[in-house]
């Protein structure tokens, strides 16, 4: 019972010390003023982005406007514009129940055949068609999870008008686009309640520092900031808002130091990296320290990982090594400078143990490094899939032919992340949430600005000093 | 009777033991541990990977194989994890070694994914590595039905000087049984009428502890004493006795409780306090040694678990699943008894709400169904002896429900 007390008194603290959750009463009006750093060249989840930064910024903007049939918070899976959905037991055949009454941005009414247009044009391979009211979908091939790939945001429903607007049902709807610039209204008859703020604005293309220096100017209400910035906005008397961990960062050697007979090589370079210490000093304990490339909260398995590195070289052998094999060169994305912080960290724990790790950040050609710190976006959905997502996006780039199919089994993700790390030749470093300074203006409703997947809960937002 | 309330519940002594794992009896027992957590943060979710934790404890150890010896190192900030995996192998014949020198390594997690709850244990090294796992999906067929808040409600019916061994509702009355006589009481909210009572008439000599329970039907009811059965009507207000056992309605098969005894026998022969139906045919009972037993569906001991001093099974429509209150004295205070909600998931109990401390020691606690309510909601009358006052009160107990 004591224990119990405690922990309810813990979350108490948490909920006291927060500035996400408010118990003032809220207000309804003005515009909430985000800035981005990419620019979201189309909100239409059809097309494809540009870059990694617009894919991402649009997934956050888009989910203010289309909305899928099915979402996922912290406890998985979960109704969104689907009340239900069910399959025969191969998931050959899914049959999926539509809220009834969500009104759509041109105001008509969201039917079953909207959807199942709406899907076609993002899955031409599937048979989709309405049957009693209810949609179904036939995949080409059986889709046992077909509802984790539904929660992806780029089979949120659009409904496409004959003049080419976009008609969604999210809490917002687009209202103007100028360069650089997006405008969101809400949407007053929206199925969840109407959005407390009256816009939205979002500034594009504006810098990381820009984004800073506007919201300590009080010119913006929400920008994305670094690990590393977080400590400069709470002196400041400003707020920080964040997801779970989403990105991993990663060292992955090149294939001249990836043979079997370099493991333990890596073996000691990865255990020599003090990932705790990283994670509390330089990114302000807003990142978690990692052991395997699936976050804990995705995974449900990675403490494991922390159990066993394998055989490491002692301090005289790494001594005795060939001044070539002592040396490192690690290479860097020039523009993003928490990858440069945190490889900056890595060559100093590497001295520790007697390597010198040379940081890389070519604007251009450069010398073939030994390494790379790689950041790589874990979407947020079952642990087969984000470890598949993974594999693809780092394993497979070598060459590699790991899969991983989906619907796999915890056993199996587990077994195939440990093949994937075993070889040492992938090393995670840290897993990092996104980050979002705000304004002292920026108040919540009964939910966190971010979500744990990074979503904008925008819609539950409301300006303490009214319209700007 | 005063003396009895000092004593203790039935006569016995309260034990402060705390028993978390099952243990072998005659060989049939199987060796499942009955854990009642009082850590409970979030009941949802413990359910859940209570539920899973002896699967996982069986696939592990059919994996390592019986009578392998083995070094386990579970992550978990607690230490919950290992020291309930720990006991649930050594209970099936593993085991555990302080060190990994010439044991297997096992290493072991559970946590949670937006997919699953999940156990999973790495075992061995090299080429022998194995890997097991235990996972309960979460929802993963859509609505998404709130999980509701349960807690007991109770609600006082009656209270008095004289020793009080059960209340029901009879029409419009209450009717009180006390060692020797039925009352016959109005209802709060009914027309007023004079009490009435009627003798229990017996030659039997009460044993110290005497117990005695009510089951009305209507109008009609029936009274169940040890060695002596009555029967009897609320309008008009008659009361018949005679001097024979019959079993009592106490939700399991029993030959009725000897006259001369406080408790009930199975017809296999195993003698119980009380007994709490559950879902699937099994049975949560208080033993002769006042400890939580399940028993299945053939009344076979399956576990067991904590001291206990009373239980009673609890169901409501708004609660999907098997409940149970159970009562212990309270560690806080000599002469008070703290109630517990917990529902029954496989063969543990997951604390459902905070306790409730009574105003005094419980003496009685039966199954009770109460107009108006569902056929299909099974409460509970609790009888308290506060002994600061003297007097008897007897309470209604509910589940109730908010989402």
């Amino acid at each position: 019972m004591r224990r119990f007390i405690s922990v309810c008194l813990a979350l108490a603290s948490v909920g006291l010390a927060s500035h996400v959750v408010e118990g003032a009463r809220p207000r309804y009006g003005g515009t909430l003023r985000v800035e981005v750093e990419a620019t979201i060249r189309s909100l239409d989840p059809a097309a494809a982005a540009g870059d990694t930064a617009e894919a991402a910024a649009r997934a956050r903007a888009m989910g203010l406007v289309f909305e899928p049939l099915i979402t996922i918070d912290e406890h998985g899976l979960q109704p969104m514009l689907a009340t239900s959905w069910e399959s025969d037991p191969r998931g050959a055949r899914w049959q999926i129940r539509l809220r009834s009454g969500v009104q759509l941005h041109d105001g008509s009414t969201l039917e079953p055949w909207h959807v199942a247009s709406a899907l076609r044009v993002t899955e031409p391979a599937w048979m989709i068609g309405v049957e009693s009211g209810a949609i179904v979908i036939s995949p080409r091939e059986p889709l046992p999870d077909l509802p984790w790939l539904l929660t992806d945001v780029r089979h949120a429903i659009v409904v496409r008008g004959s003049s080419g607007a976009l008609a969604g049902t999210g809490p917002f709807r687009i209202d103007a686009r100028e360069p650089g610039r997006m405008s969101l209204r809400a949407h007053d008859a929206y199925w969840n309640g109407r959005p407390f703020v009256d816009a939205i604005r979002i500034e594009m293309g504006s810098p990381a520092a820009a984004q800073l220096s506007d919201l300590e100017g009080g010119r913006a209400d929400v920008v994305a900031v670094s690990a590393i910035d977080a400590r400069r906005i709470t002196q400041r008397g400003l707020h920080i808002a964040s997801s779970r961990p989403l990105d991993a960062i990663a060292v992955v050697f090149e294939p001249h130091r990836a043979a079997d007979t370099a493991l333990g090589w890596r073996r000691t370079l990865s255990a020599g990296v003090n990932r705790a210490s990283m994670s509390a000093v330089l990114l302000q304990r807003l990142a978690e320290p990692a052991d395997a490339l699936v976050p804990r909260w995705l995974s449900g398995y990675a403490p494991l990982f922390a159990f066993d590195r394998g055989p490491t070289l002692t301090r005289a052998a790494v001594a005795a090594l060939p001044l070539d094999q002592r040396e490192v060169t690690l290479r860097v994305d020039a523009s993003d400078p928490l990858a440069h912080a945190i490889a900056d960290r890595i060559a100093v724990d590497a001295r520790e143990i007697g390597f010198t790790v040379k940081v890389q950040a070519p604007a251009g050609l450069a010398p073939r490094p030994d390494a790379r710190l790689v950041r790589v976006r874990v979407p947020n959905t079952s642990p087969d899939r984000a470890l598949g997502a993974l594999i693809e996006r780092i394993a497979n780039r070598d060459g590699s032919t790991a899969t991983l199919p989906p619907g796999a089994t915890l056993d199996a993700v587990y077994q195939a992340e440990r093949q994937l790390l075993e070889r040492a030749v992938i090393v995670p470093i840290v897993h990092l949430p996104d980050i979002y300074g705000l304004s002292d203006r920026v108040a919540t409703w009964n939910r966190p600005v971010v979500s744990v997947s990074g979503a904008w809960n925008f819609a539950g937002v409301w300006l303490r000093s009214g319209a700007p | 009777m005063l003396s009895f309330a000092v004593v203790g519940c039935h006569g016995r002594e309260w034990t402060p033991a705390f028993a978390l794992a099952g243990f072998g009896l005659a060989g049939r027992l199987k060796s499942i541990a009955l854990v009642f957590l009082l850590a409970a943060a979030t009941a949802r979710a413990q359910s859940a990977t209570q539920d899973l934790a002896s699967e996982f404890a069986g696939r592990v150890a059919a994996a390592i194989g019986p009578g392998a010896t083995v070094h386990l190192v579970c992550t978990g900030e607690d230490g919950r994890t290992q020291l309930e995996l720990g006991r649930s192998l050594a209970a099936r014949g593993v085991r555990l070694a302080e060190s990994g020198d010439s044991a297997t390594m096992v290493r072991c997690s559970c946590l949670e994914n937006l997919r699953e709850y999940a156990c999973i244990a790495d075992i061995g090294d090299g080429a022998a590595r194995r890997v097991v796992a235990a996972t309960r999906a979460k929802n993963s067929g859509g609505p998404s039905v709130p999980n509701p808040i349960v807690a007991l409600q109770l609600r006082p019916l009656h209270a008095q000087r004289d020793p009080i061994l059960d209340v029901t509702i009879a029409g419009p009355a209450l009717l009180v049984l006390t060692p020797t006589a039925v009352t016959r009481i109005p209802l709060p909210g009914q027309p007023p009428f004079a009490p009435q009572s009627a003798a229990v008439a017996t030659g039997r000599v009460w044993p110290r502890d005497v117990r005695g329970h009510l089951r009305a039907d209507g109008d009609a009811f029936e009274v169940f004493l040890p060695g002596v059965t009555c029967r009897g009507s609320s309008r008009p207000f008659a009361l018949a006795c005679a001097d024979e056992g019959e079993p009592w309605p106490i939700g399991i098969e029993n030959a009725g409780m000897a006259a001369s005894r406080n408790t009930f026998a199975t017809p296999e022969g195993f003698s119980f306090y009380e007994a709490a139906p559950l879902d699937g045919g099994q049975w949560l009972v208080v033993d002769q040694e006042g400890t939580l037993t399940l028993l299945d569906a053939q009344r076979r001991v399956v576990a067991r678990g904590e001291a206990t001093d009373h239980v009673a099974a609890l169901r409501s429509a708004c609660a999907p699943g098997s409940y149970v209150v159970t009562a212990r004295r309270s560690p806080d205070a000599e002469s008070a008894d703290v109630l517990r909600l917990a529902r029954v998931v496989g063969t543990s109990l997951v604390p459902e709400a905070s306790t409730i401390v009574l105003p005094g020691v419980l003496t009685a606690l039966w199954s009770a169904r109460m107009p108006p309510r569902s056929q299909d909601d099974r409460e509970a009358i609790a009888v308290v002896h506060d002994m600061q006052t003297g007097r008897y009160e007897a309470f209604h107990l509910s589940l109730s429900c908010a989402r």
